[in-house]
């Protein structure tokens, strides 16, 4: 058995707006195990990022976790003070890159000042050996010539080069994990399937365990140990990539693989789901995706659905209520 | 960084003679004649048009704006009509008291105003947030010879800290060290009182550029990366915010400048604007063309200041 490094217990998190207050992530458990990738996929709007900001402790100030518990390295974060996040945590013991390589590095300071300052802050090592290291690190995530890259600014670089940084800045502490929210996005075909092969090349090399955010099924296919499949704040399915993919049971995940273009032959018999995500104000009751579900059945109107095994699977649809229960997330 | 100023330099050189051009042209335009105020009335036309061509006047525009041009590189803006004194030396008098007022108001500004700013934005919706939204609020809202003559009132004559007026005790007649706390006691109050607006402005414009900035992905990047508050703020936050509070630099001069005009009437502060009002009720062109001059001039320098700081502070503006 692998070891837990990242564990989300009951995690809600709630953001304040005009119309009120609502839920943005609805009550979701999930683990990370040692150098294992987790992904969570859902299309935008589903509560990838607001999941990922909130173990981070990075949400927008209108927002905050209502209930729950992160532990990291069996310790509750949330029980810590902020300082002792900022000291112990986040850049140490859990980094994060992010969807915009254009606009997350700072664009006046130099690429190498950018990289050292987490080494001097965490490792306490002095400037000389802190670039030492830093250099060290760019010509692990492919950059060329990184002895005149280090020293130029971040819009001397392409996005691509911009996101190796970030992956370099992330890593140069050695954390044990890397959450990496849609870190390809932003980028064209090409360098999206070289960052993708980078990150899971350092997987290794740093012994990282990573949290990977998309909304592109396509990519997690390559790169995912276990998948987690969310909707409106909460898990609507969770299994092994395999699985997944070859046995979709939510009628959403179902949904969400027809969409990809790689499978051509499952056109046709899987409709891809109409509409979006509804925003956190507008969310129907009942179980969440009942509007666009094509099989959906009266109780899916009023009763939010519990958590069903199937096999390898975890499902939240009443398709399943014949199957063992496995618990009652959320309401 | 060098290619980039010397690029800049050039770039204002046709600025320059535009300048000279539009002053020169303003002069030509306005009304009377040089000669009407001097000539005997008994003169005969013959002497009269005699004189114009002595004097250059009856020659081709061009020809006579070289020759204007061509004195005035050399610092020679003529003579006054009444009492025939040289302008260069009545400006000569003035400019440095001018610019020791200007110059204080200006440091004041940005060395009051940015702080005050960065305090206000960090502390975000606080008690002293509102509170220095209110002073600042007074401060572009109150005219500056009100505020000046409260402030006469309140330091000069109740409290007696300060001098009322003058920029030195003349009976006194310090020297060396004396001299100077001498002037700097009698520069205070005018050096406020003509910054206060400009303070008022610079660190309202500074907290919405460092709100603005505090919202950036890279500010969140910074977070992420487990830096303490005071890295954030300062290393990321502040420098980012401090580039577009570099081009009002620039701007503030001729504020600064032609404030001066008022706050040197107001503390009978020798300089240029007691200089140039006179000018005004007296129609001495000459010297309102050469103070013309010499503010445009100031306020392109303050562009250009502007300008290379910009380049100085972002690495983007460089290439
Ligand atoms: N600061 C905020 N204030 C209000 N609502 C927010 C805020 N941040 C995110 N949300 C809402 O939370 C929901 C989930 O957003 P997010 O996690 O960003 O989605 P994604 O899965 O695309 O990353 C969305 O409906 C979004 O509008
Ligand atoms: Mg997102």
């Amino acid at each position: 058995m692998s070891k837990t490094i990242l564990r989300v217990e009951d995690l809600s998190v709630r953001f304040r707006t005009e119309e009120g207050v609502f839920n943005a992530v609805d009550n979701i458990s999930f683990t990370l195990e040692e150098q294992k990738t987790l992904a969570i996929v859902g299309e935008s709007g589903s509560g990838k990022s607001v999941t990922s900001l909130a173990i981070m402790q990075l949400l927008a100030e209108n927002g905050h976790i209502s209930s729950g518990e992160i532990y990291v390295d069996d310790e509750n974060i949330l029980n810590m003070s902020s300082s002792q996040v900022q000291h112990n945590i986040l850049g140490k013991k859990i980094s994060m890159i992010f969807q915009e390589p254009m606009t997350a590095l700072n664009p006046i300071l130099k690429i190498g000042d950018q990289i050292t300052e987490s080494i001097i802050e965490h490792q306490g090592t002095g400037k000389k050996e802190a670039y030492e290291i830093a250099l060290d690190t760019l010509k692990q995530v492919g950059i060329p010539s990184p002895e005149q890259r280090i020293k130029q600014f971040p819009h001397e670089l392409s996005g691509g080069m911009r996101q190796r940084v970030m992956i370099a800045m992330a890593l140069v502490t050695r954390p044990k994990i890397m959450i990496a929210d849609e870190p390809t996005t932003a980028l064209d075909v090409t360098i999206e399937a070289q960052i993708l092969n980078l990150i899971e090349q350092l997987k290794s090399t740093f012994k990282t365990s990573i949290l990977f955010v998309t909304h592109d099924l396509n990519v997690v296919a390559d790169i995912a140990d276990d998948v987690i499949v969310m909707y409106c704040g909460q898990i609507i399915e969770r299994g092994p990539v395999v699985d997944i993919f070859e046995n979709p049971q939510h009628p959403y995940t179902k949904g969400l693989l027809a969409t990809m273009p790689t499978l051509e032959d499952h056109k046709g018999e899987l409709p891809t789901i109409q509409g979006g995500v509804p925003s956190i104000t507008q969310r129907p009751g009942g179980c969440y995706f009942h509007p666009r579900c094509p099989h959906r059945m009266k109780k899916c109107e009023t009763q939010s659905p519990g958590v069903y095994t199937v096999g390898q699977q975890q499902v939240k649809c009443f398709l399943f209520e014949g199957n063992k229960e496995e618990r009652n997330d959320g309401k | 960084m060098l290619k980039y100023i010397a690029k800049r330099l050039v770039m204002s050189i046709p600025v320059i003679i535009g300048i000279t051009i539009l002053s020169f042209g303003i002069m030509k335009l306005s009304p009377g004649d040089p000669l009407a105020n001097f000539v005997n009335p008994s003169i005969s036309m013959e002497d009269l048009e005699a004189s114009r061509d002595a004097l250059g006047l009856n020659d081709p525009l061009h020809v006579q704006y070289f020759k204007w041009i061509g004195e005035v590189v050399r610092g020679n803006f003529g003579y006054t009509y009444s009492g025939n004194h040289q302008i260069s030396a009545l400006i000569m008098e003035r400019l440095p008291n001018t610019i020791i007022l200007t110059l204080s108001a200006f440091v004041l500004s940005f060395v009051v105003g940015i702080p005050v700013g960065v305090i206000a934005a960090v502390k975000k919706n606080s008690r002293l947030d509102y509170s220095l939204t209110f002073l600042s609020l007074v401060g572009v809202a109150i005219p500056s010879f009100f505020f000046g003559l409260l402030v006469i009132y309140l330091f000069a004559l109740v409290l007696g800290i300060f001098p009322s007026g003058g920029m030195e005790n003349i009976r006194a007649g310090y020297t060396g060290f004396a001299y100077f706390t001498d002037i700097l006691h009698h520069l205070i109050l005018p050096a406020i009182v003509l910054s206060l607006g400009n303070i008022a402005s610079v660190s309202r414009f500074t907290r919405s550029n460092m709100l603005d900035v505090l919202k950036e992905d890279y500010i969140r990047t910074a977070r992420a990366k487990g830096l303490r508050n005071k890295v954030i703020l300062y290393k990321h936050a502040f420098r980012n915010a401090l580039i577009p509070v570099v081009t009002i630099f620039g701007l503030s001069i001729p504020f600064l400048f032609s404030g001066a005009y008022i706050t040197e009437s107001i503390f009978n502060w020798p300089g240029m604007g007691q200089l140039g009002i006179k000018a005004i009720q007296d129609r001495e062109y000459g010297i309102i063309m050469a103070l013309n001059l010499i503010t445009a001039t100031l306020v392109l320098l303050g562009n250009l200041t502007s300008d290379i700081l910009y380049a100085v502070v972002d690495p983007r503006i460089r290439n």
